[in-house]
């Protein structure tokens, strides 16, 4: 019971933490906003664990740890530091008319989520609110930000709002689907870290 | 001399006569209190009726031009060389009155049109240039409400096949209201049809702006209500969602653009829009709760927008009233170059300050009651959880909450570039204390603002008759009665007497504390600023810095061209002068109004040369051609 | 609510505990600034000896001034007070508060602004336009989250006066925690979001570092002090008091969110009174911290703050409808 109210604050965590992202152009903060996120994602995942006694949970709690929470944000502030880009300079569209417009994804999803909701979701009903909104803003990210680092983080945001989402609304799924999922991710973000350091180095983005 | 006299019995007889048949009808609307009155002509009926909403609006436009007269009494002084003014607007008043009595449609619609038409003449009664456009717009903008109505009218005879609005009882549709309240509300300036205001009311005397500002575009909200609370058959949800969500969105780009204004009157016309969105935000919750059948919401929504088009009247027709003695006392209007008349004007900077608080709803005064009633029915419709209105009502809480905080704003710029400081010109220097009839004429709404908002229980026991014919329902006026939104549970209170006496308390106790323990040694002296020597009074923040950090940042809603002229060859930093202009311009006339502009005259132009011809056979043929198209069209379609 | 004398008695007794605290508050946070920053530092009480110092000292007015700046010192005090008057800290029962509405707060909190800037605009100086016009700046930005935190409190607890809103949280938290019942009414996530957001708003509104530094009398970090830049004697007293008692009134409302607790009968106030005392000392030594880590913001960096600020009421807000 009080433990449902934290894994509520869990989740709440990680929409915040997106919401931080859109407001701050600083990219180092955004990869710490992601470690952060996918470390709330992860106790999220735990107290599902914990709840439901199931093995699938536990083994994804300890790959969302070791991939999302430090392998990829390790990868990426390599990158960065050799990249040497500290801030996104322009968007498309100014900071607080961003967060405002996130504001109102967040009011469409839960709309959304209202319309298609249906029992057997494991916390509450807004775990899918906050995942479709999660997943809205950082699809936004994506479309807002020209930095490639920041449409990286909106994309890695993209697909903790869907790892969310499976989770709340199945009781977690496969460890064989989620490690080859997450093994795919990771070696998205390798591929994109190479290329970032090309095209860094031949067209000096 | 002898001549002048003449002149001014024009104004005296013509604003006594205004007071005397405005206390008149509302004597008469008092004690004829649901009867009715036909007036029966050779080939025309005329038929009132006092209901409950007619009475209301009866004493709200009476008192309202009572004061107003007394205002222009002596204001009208300076317009004595072209009397027409007054008898105008004697007329003009009357007819609102007429209008707000009529009971058959084409009484509304003839003391609806004579009420344009007089507004328009006022309108232009100062001549020139831009009063001719202002005026233009006004004429174009007014009468295609007008027709939109009068579609209405069509439409809702054609059902009833009567003209009498007793009949109408519960007979228009979705259609009818449609196109009625659009009509209404190019009257009453809502956003996307607001163009015409910010024009018309400026460039009009101030007596008439304030009556066209204080009462006239109520009369549009008169239309509406009689449309959607007496007429409206089958209540439609998302109508009711859709003049919230036009209300919202012209609260809030009305007081930013009135924040952008360097025109005083400019900017309170602006402000009406703003006030006007307020109420249409009340309507729409009303009628939404209304087809909901959510009761409480709907009585309490009814009492904001009540409340609201009487708190809007009194302190708008002040502020209105304000800026015209202004206007008189110093020759302008720009606020840029005014300043210190606090100084000049005492009295009249007092009444002005308690009206800019009335109007930016600063808590003891009235404008504060009403929108807090405003805020609790949106609290309650998000209560209801309605799965589309709860995020509309959260929108609109954060716009209204936005557009309060941005009121503040503008209003302070306005009172503080106008009233304090030094004087920037030499108009401002000039300015001397209105002679105390003007002063009365602001005095005593502005009284009765401080009135309501101090104690307004007398007042919505009073409306309660009102919200009882329109919504079948009443609120309860009791001072220390909670109000309940939507279930039975006491859900908040605010109790404006015990908040006044809590002030006053506090502040008498401060006061007297200090006086007693602290020193009272004064000293007057120079400007500060830390150690600047400014004599120069141009040296003051002006109107436009104070908006503009606000502006920067809801950039998004002007569009706005500035640009800075420096003579080219002076050095970087040391030039003599400089130029700075600034445009600021409405986006809904740039982006919609001047590009349909742009499509008609370019598509006339396309059929003017395709149809026109000089053979006058050919010209005959057009009108017997449209002869025969309207015949096939009444024969195959309306029959 | 049935009002007897002793609720009056304790309504007045909180109502001057506050009023008195509120420079201890003030020059508590003054004072760990200025250790952090390896300075001596003030006397914590440095506050209340200014205060009557102030009030010795004469006043010298603009010649441009006007009756503006004999009311507006008042009116500001007064305002804040008549807010103290609803605000339960550790009683209860306040004075108003059968009339304490979240929105009559609020925009009681406008009255005060509107006064203050009025003031500024009053003796023709460029720094007091400039104040001015920062303060309503941050003002518009700053009053939809306000507004937007107080609706969602009172749509959360389904009370709209603040009395009633933190009672019920008080309620609920302890049947939920200590007893273990009906806990579907208490959520840690909404009084978490609706915290961080007061904490951003608290910030922005009292003139605090990231937004603003009151310390300094350059034009650029003026949003406060270039206000009051004119105001001296017992006027410039009440301004400071009253700046001092806005703080205690945002972390009054901060603490009741973090931790409610207040008392309902005489025996519990003296509990209620430490822990209020606590919770503030907790909440002073937050934002002196985040006073010390963080540099100032440029001003058109302050809406993005701010609008993170109203994007986590709004959070909360969609969180509390979940349950119509």
């Amino acid at each position: 019971m009080i433990m449902e109210k934290i894994a509520e604050l869990f989740i709440i965590l990680i929409l915040v933490s997106v919401v931080l992202n859109v407001s701050s152009p600083f990219i180092k903060f955004a990869i710490k906003l992601y470690s952060f996120q996918s470390l709330m994602l992860a106790f999220y995942i735990l107290m599902g664990a914990v709840h439901f006694n199931s093995i699938n949970l536990y083994g994804s709690f300890v790959i969302t740890v070791i991939f999302k929470v430090i392998l990829i944000p390790y990868f990426l502030f390599k990158t960065l530091k050799k990249v040497k880009i500290d801030k996104e300079i322009d968007m498309y569209i100014g900071i607080p008319e961003a967060v405002v417009f996130a504001g109102s994804l967040t009011l469409l999803s839960n709309l959304i989520a209202q319309k298609i909701i249906n029992t057997g979701i494991t916390f509450g009903s807004f775990v899918f609110t906050i995942s479709l909104a999660t997943f809205l803003i950082g699809a936004m990210l994506m479309v807002t930000r020209k930095t490639l680092f920041s449409q990286i983080i909106g994309f890695l945001t993209i697909d903790n709002a869907i790892f969310l989402a499976a989770n709340s609304i199945t009781h977690g799924m496969p460890l064989l689907v989620e490690l080859g999922v997450l093994f795919d991710l990771f070696v998205s973000i390798l591929i994109l870290s190479v290329l970032i350091l090309n095209l860094r180095r031949n067209v000096a983005v | 001399m002898n001549k002048l006299k003449f002149k001014g019995i024009y104004r005296y007889f013509f604003n006594c006569l205004s007071i005397l048949s405005a206390a008149f009808f509302t004597v008469l609307s008092i004690y004829g209190f649901k009867n009715e009155l036909i007036i029966q002509s050779s080939f025309i009926n005329f038929s009132f009726k006092f209901d409950a909403l007619s009475l209301f609006f009866v004493i709200f436009i009476s008192s309202i031009s009572i004061f107003i007269s007394i205002f222009s009494i002596k204001y009208g002084e300076k317009y004595d060389k072209k009397p027409s003014l007054f008898i105008y607007s004697f007329f003009f008043i009357m007819s609102m009155i007429i209008l707000a009595i009529s009971n058959d449609m084409l009484t509304f619609l003839i003391f609806w049109e004579l009420m344009s038409i007089f507004s328009f003449l006022l309108v232009i009664y100062e001549g020139g240039e831009e009063s001719r456009k202002a005026g233009f717009l006004y004429f174009l903008m007014t009468h295609i409400g007008t027709i939109l109505i009068t579609a209405g009218f069509i439409m809702l005879y054609l059902k009833t096949s009567s003209f009498s609005f007793d009949s109408y009882k519960g007979a228009a549709g979705i259609m009818i209201l449609a196109a009625a309240i659009t009509g209404f509300s190019i009257k009453a300036g809502i956003m996307p049809f607001h163009t015409w205001l910010p024009y018309a009311h400026p460039v009009a005397p101030a007596n008439i702006s304030a009556i066209m500002s204080g009462i006239m575009v109520n009369m549009a909200i008169y239309g509406i209500l009689k449309f959607l609370f007496v007429f409206s058959s089958v209540p439609a949800p998302f109508l009711g969602i859709i003049l919230l969500v036009l209300g919202a969105l012209s609260a809030l780009l009305g007081i930013m653009y009135a924040m952008a204004q360097k025109d005083i009157k400019k900017l309170l016309a602006f402000s009406t829009i703003e006030n006007m969105g307020i109420i249409f935000m009340g309507i729409g919750i009303s009628y939404w709760a209304k087809a909901e059948n959510f009761k409480s919401i709907e009585y309490f929504a009814m009492l904001a927008v009540l409340l609201h088009i009487i708190n809007h009247g009194l302190s708008k027709s002040s502020l209105f009233m304000g800026s015209g003695l202004i206007d008189k006392y110093t020759h302008t209007r720009n606020m840029e170059k005014l300043g210190g008349l606090s100084k000049k004007m005492r009295q009249l900077s007092v009444l002005f300050l308690i009206g800019i608080m009335s109007i930016s709803a600063m808590p003891p005064l009235n404008g504060f009651l009403s929108e807090w009633y405003l805020y609790i029915s949106l609290i309650g419709s998000v209560f209801t959880g309605n799965l589309y209105m709860v995020y509309f009502s959260i929108i609109a809480i954060a716009l209204l909450s936005l557009s309060g905080a941005a009121a503040g704003a503008a209003f302070t710029k306005l009172f503080g570039i106008t009233f304090l400081g030094k004087p920037r010109t030499v108009h401002a220097e000039n300015a001397i204390e209105p002679n105390i009839i003007e002063r009365i004429g602001i005095a005593i709404p502005v009284f009765l603002c401080i009135y309501i908002g101090i104690y307004p229980y007398q007042i919505i026991s009073n409306l309660n008759a009102v919200i009882f014919y329109l919504t079948g329902g009443t609120v309860n006026s009791n001072p220390f009665s909670a109000v309940h939104i939507i279930s039975a549970r006491p859900f908040s209170l605010y109790a404006p007497a015990l908040i006044a006496i809590a002030l006053a308390a506090v502040l008498l106790i401060v006061f007297f504390y200090l006086k007693l323990f602290s020193s009272d040694k004064k000293r007057i002296f120079e400007t500060w600023a830390c150690g600047l020597d400014e004599k120069n009074s141009k040296a003051q923040y002006s109107g436009g810095g104070f908006s503009s950090s606000i502006m920067k940042v809801f950039s998004s809603f002007y569009s706005s061209v500035s640009e800075i002229n420096f003579e080219k060859d002076v050095k970087k930093y040391f030039r003599s002068q400089s130029v700075y202009t600034e445009e600021i311009n409405d986006i809904f006339e740039k982006y919609i109004y001047i590009p349909a502009e742009k499509l008609y005259l370019k598509i006339s132009e396309i059929f003017n040369k395709a149809v026109n011809s000089e053979n006058i056979n050919v010209s005959l043929g057009y009108l017997f051609l449209s002869l025969i198209v309207c015949f096939i069209i009444y024969i195959f379609i309306i029959r | 609510m049935n009002y007897n004398i002793g609720h009056l008695i304790f309504g007045i007794i909180q109502f001057f505990t506050i009023i008195l605290l509120a420079p201890f508050f003030a020059g508590f946070i003054h004072k760990l600034k200025q250790r952090a920053r390896g300075q001596k530092g003030i006397n914590i009480f440095q506050f209340y000896i200014n205060f009557n110092k102030l009030l010795k000292k004469e006043i010298v007015l603009s010649k441009d001034a006007t009756f503006i700046s004999e009311i507006a010192p008042y009116i500001v005090f007064v305002s804040y007070l008549v807010i103290l008057l609803m605000l339960p800290a550790f009683y209860r029962y306040s004075l108003l508060g059968v009339s304490s509405d979240v929105i009559l707060i609020a925009y009681s909190l406008a009255l005060a602004t509107f006064f203050m800037t009025l003031y500024a605009m009053d003796q023709g100086s460029a720094f007091g336009g400039l104040g001015a016009s920062r303060e309503w700046f941050l003002t518009v930005l700053s009053e939809p989250s306000l507004i937007f935190i107080f609706i969602s409190l009172a749509i959360y607890t389904k009370q709209g006066r603040i009395t009633d809103i933190f009672y019920f949280i008080q309620k609920g938290a302890a049947n939920a925690f200590l007893l273990g019942v009906n806990s579907d009414a208490v959520s840690i996530a909404i009084p978490f979001l609706l915290f961080i957001s007061l904490f951003i708003v608290g910030i922005s509104e009292n003139a605090r570092i990231p937004v603003d530094n009151p310390e300094t009398h350059l034009e650029l970090t003026m949003f406060h002090e270039a206000n009051i830049l004119e105001a001296s004697g017992k006027h410039l007293g009440l301004f400071e008091y009253g700046s001092y008692l806005k703080l205690t009134v945002f972390l009054t409302v901060m603490s009741l969110i973090l931790f409610p607790y207040m008392a309902v009968n005489i025996y519990q106030i003296p509990l209620a009174l430490i822990v209020y005392i606590l919770k503030m000392i907790i909440l002073c030594i937050l934002i002196a911290g985040v006073e010390i880590v963080s540099p100032k913001m440029r001003v058109f960096r302050v809406p993005n703050l701010l609008s993170v600020s109203f994007m986590l009421s709004l959070i909360a807000m969609i969180l509390s409808i979940r349950g119509f």
